[in-house]
């Protein structure tokens, strides 16, 4: 009996240490002034940042455990919904699928007014930046760090990017990128494979599934999947940073 | 078509995959019955694991209990079969060592078995009585605390070394059995290191002192002399010469800032307040525990403390509160701990070969040599620490002990230094007055190393993470009555 009441107070105190993880919903503007909405996970204690970029047939409630598990482990994370998705339809764009040559135009604005929305909180370290990036959003992602050099490592699930993202990637040897598809998912498989071949950092890796689905769906069939982008984040995103030389930007 | 590397790690994941297959039929076999986290893996997480992974501590996620522990069972699984943890980096060829944390083989097939089986829950009333962890982050529970001033560490900028000087929280002598360092913003904390000094009354209290360093543009200390070095030039030739401190150049300007201010005031001659420097929180290391070597470091009453801070920026500017911890013993222990700096001089004496002010790592180096470190016992002593330092390139550190008849035997191997678990390694070796440490760091300034920040520069000795250090930090212990 005392054996069990000490468990369940062990629950009970881990429990609260966990709530310590907060989610809230925040909004903030493109370039144009569209308000785009979304998720900050945070536990409130300064870290590096995560930026998840969703695929274009979903919003960001995709990445929400995602979301929790990597502030739990000390990575303050934005999710957010791109133009005519989710909580971010409105105004002008209120139909993804019939706006998306325009949405997709607008959409590396919008991903830099999320990065520096997400550095502006007061608890996110502008050098030590991360992406994770679904589908239309790997492009987005790779792109991003691109045009932003404190982006340190990717995560591209079930989507590549075009030739001068892969050309970037080749560039770009400091980049660790982790690349995820389903075999059967032909198409997805096959570009996050050759963004993943064009790095030329030691430790990018292809964690390759079979049956597993698209993008974030691949979470319900591998129910591991999450963990491993979390320890992947800890292993190549640092949450001390130790001091960097004054011209490592 | 996987990529090469993940060739290797498919190669791997399938050696362990192959390992965990047969360590499973064995392990039910030898249980006869499911492996379940109550009954088989919460005792190794509780012994092992749960120290650093619990609420407030180091590691991403809890291992608390199995809804904690549940979603990470994979990657827990694949932490475990590669021995990436728990962090332990001592070769196992060599030495012995009281706290070695790596994991018995059996325990790794059980959890492997576990995760294999379908990662079960199993019966509570199979699961041991809760650890019952001290509060507030400590590893062990102080019996005394003291806190250092908050310290706003800015966003940008090269901080040098600054040293604060408090009483100690000791009106008697006293027995120090373990000490804790717990700073609240590890991430931008090199190191926080204190040392005891007998009170004098020049010393300043509540004022940051520090030597300010001049340094170029890519934030290298400019000390003098130090030839460049010309391409292809040996690597020994670099540097050479050098004289003095190694940190600090004779015309560096002392600065002291009282707490709480921000008026800073500049001189020039020599810091007034002592180094600190011997016990650490370094990134990784947070505890000094004598206890188990039925040993305790002494204090006289009225001492002072000198606590020499290394912050860095990263961008972000926060505000770092740390505490120190102490247990004290009641009656004096056995054994007397001594770092090795504070090592009487009859017993032991330390000598370079070669200076470390001649450390000079060329660009894109991937095994250079540092200058090895001597240090000569001229009595018989208890080695009991071994606490090898460097920064973000060293890459491995080996302690060999020669023995006055000549024979040698290597007392520490670490094949892959890690900055960021700088680990302490307690052992208890008898050493024969006569002998000789000597301590060799390698050093990686390739690309191939993840860590560093740019392999195209020469590297020196220097205080700040981008500069490079090779420190053995030795610690003894003495019969109290000797």
């Amino acid at each position: 009996m005392m054996k069990r009441l000490w468990l369940a107070l062990a629950i009970v105190a881990s429990l609260a240490a966990e709530s310590r993880a907060e989610k809230k919903a925040v909004s903030f503007i493109g370039p144009d002034g569209f308000t785009l909405k979304g998720a900050f996970y945070t536990t409130g204690k300064a870290g590096p940042g995560v930026l998840l970029l969703h695929q274009c047939n979903a919003d960001h409630q995709v990445y929400d455990n995602l979301g929790t598990l990597l502030s739990t482990a000390g990575y303050n994370v934005l999710a957010f919904d791109f133009r005519g998705l989710g909580q971010s339809k409105g105004g002008d764009f209120t139909n993804f699928a019939a706006q998306s040559r325009k949405i997709l135009e607008l959409m590396p604005g919008d991903v830099d007014a999320a990065l520096k929305f997400m550095t502006s909180q007061g608890i996110v370290n502008p050098n030590a930046l991360g992406i994770v990036g679904g589908d239309c959003g790997a492009n987005q992602a790779v792109h991003a760090a691109e045009r932003n050099p404190t982006v340190r490592t990717l995560v591209l699930m079930s989507g590549g990017t075009d030739a001068a993202g892969e050309a970037f990637i080749k560039n770009s040897p400091k980049i660790p990128i982790l690349g995820i598809a389903s075999e059967e998912d032909r198409e997805g498989a096959a570009t996050v494979k050759k963004a993943v071949d064009a790095s030329m950092n030691a430790y990018s890796r292809l964690e390759m599934f079979k049956n597993a689905g698209h993008a974030a769906s691949i979470f319900e069939k591998e129910p591991d999947l999450e963990a491993d982008i979390v320890i992947w984040f800890r292993t190549n995103l640092a949450i001390g940073g130790y001091g960097l030389p004054p011209t490592i930007k | 078509m996987f990529t090469k590397i993940s060739r290797i790690v498919c190669m791997i994941g399938a050696l362990a995959a192959g390992a965990s297959m047969l360590a499973l039929p064995a392990f039910a076999e030898e249980t006869g019955s499911a492996v379940t986290f109550n009954k088989d893996v919460l005792p190794i997480l509780q012994k092992n694991c749960q120290s650093c992974h619990r609420p407030g501590q180091i590691g991403p996620f809890s291992m608390l209990s199995y809804k904690d522990t549940r979603p990470w069972a994979k990657a827990i699984k694949a932490a475990v079969t590669s021995r990436t943890m728990p962090p332990w980096f001592a070769d196992a060829r060599y030495g012995h060592f009281l706290n070695d944390r790596s994991l018995k083989q059996a325990d790794i097939d059980k959890i492997a078995a576990w995760v294999d089986s379908g990662a079960a829950e199993g019966d509570a009333k199979d699961a041991p009585s809760p650890t019952q962890w001290p509060a507030a982050g400590w590893q062990v529970q102080p019996d005394v605390v003291v806190e250092l001033p908050p310290f706003q560490v800015p966003a940008r900028g090269v901080l040098d070394w600054m040293t604060l000087v408090i009483p100690a929280p000791f009106k008697e002598d006293t027995w120090i059995t373990s000490m804790e360092i717990l700073p609240s913003e590890p991430s931008t904390v090199h190191h926080a290191c204190w040392d005891f000094y007998p009170h004098k009354p020049e010393y300043l209290y509540n004022t940051y002192e520090w030597s300010e360093i001049p340094r170029d543009d890519e934030g290298i200390a400019e000390r003098t002399p130090r030839p460049a070095p010309a391409p292809g030039a040996p690597a020994a030739a670099a540097g050479a010469g050098e004289g003095g401190n190694a940190f600090v150049p004779a015309n560096a300007t002392v600065v002291t800032r009282e707490v709480g201010s921000t008026v800073e005031k500049r001189r020039k001659g020599r810091p007034v307040n002592p180094n600190g420097g011997i016990y650490c929180y370094l990134p990784g290391l947070t505890l000094e525990d004598y206890r188990p070597m039925n040993a305790a470091y002494f204090l006289p009453a009225g001492s002072d403390i000198a606590i020499n801070l290394h912050y860095t920026t990263n961008g972000l500017a926060v505000t770092d509160k740390t505490r120190i911890g102490f247990t004290v013993a009641k009656t004096p222990p056995a054994k007397q701990f001594f770092p090795q700096t504070q090592m009487p001089n009859q017993l032991l004496s330390i000598a370079q070969e070669r200076p470390t002010t001649e450390l000079a790592i060329p660009p894109y180096e991937a095994n250079y040599l540092g200058p090895p470190t001597v240090s000569t016992f001229n009595k018989d002593v208890e080695l009991v620490t071994l606490r090898p330092h460097a920064h973000v390139r060293g890459k491995s550190a080996k302690y060999t002990l020669t023995y006055p008849d000549g024979h040698e035997e290597v007392v520490l191997n670490v094949p892959r230094y890690d900055f960021n678990w700088q680990l302490s390694y307690a052992t208890s070796l008898k050493i024969p007055k006569g002998s000789k440490m000597t301590t060799q760091f390698v050093y990686d300034n390739s690309p191939g190393n993840k860590y560093n920040p740019d392999p195209s520069k020469w590297v020196y000795q220097g205080q700040q993470s981008w500069e490079e250090m090779g420190t053995p930090f030795l610690g003894f212990v003495v019969d109290r009555t000797q």
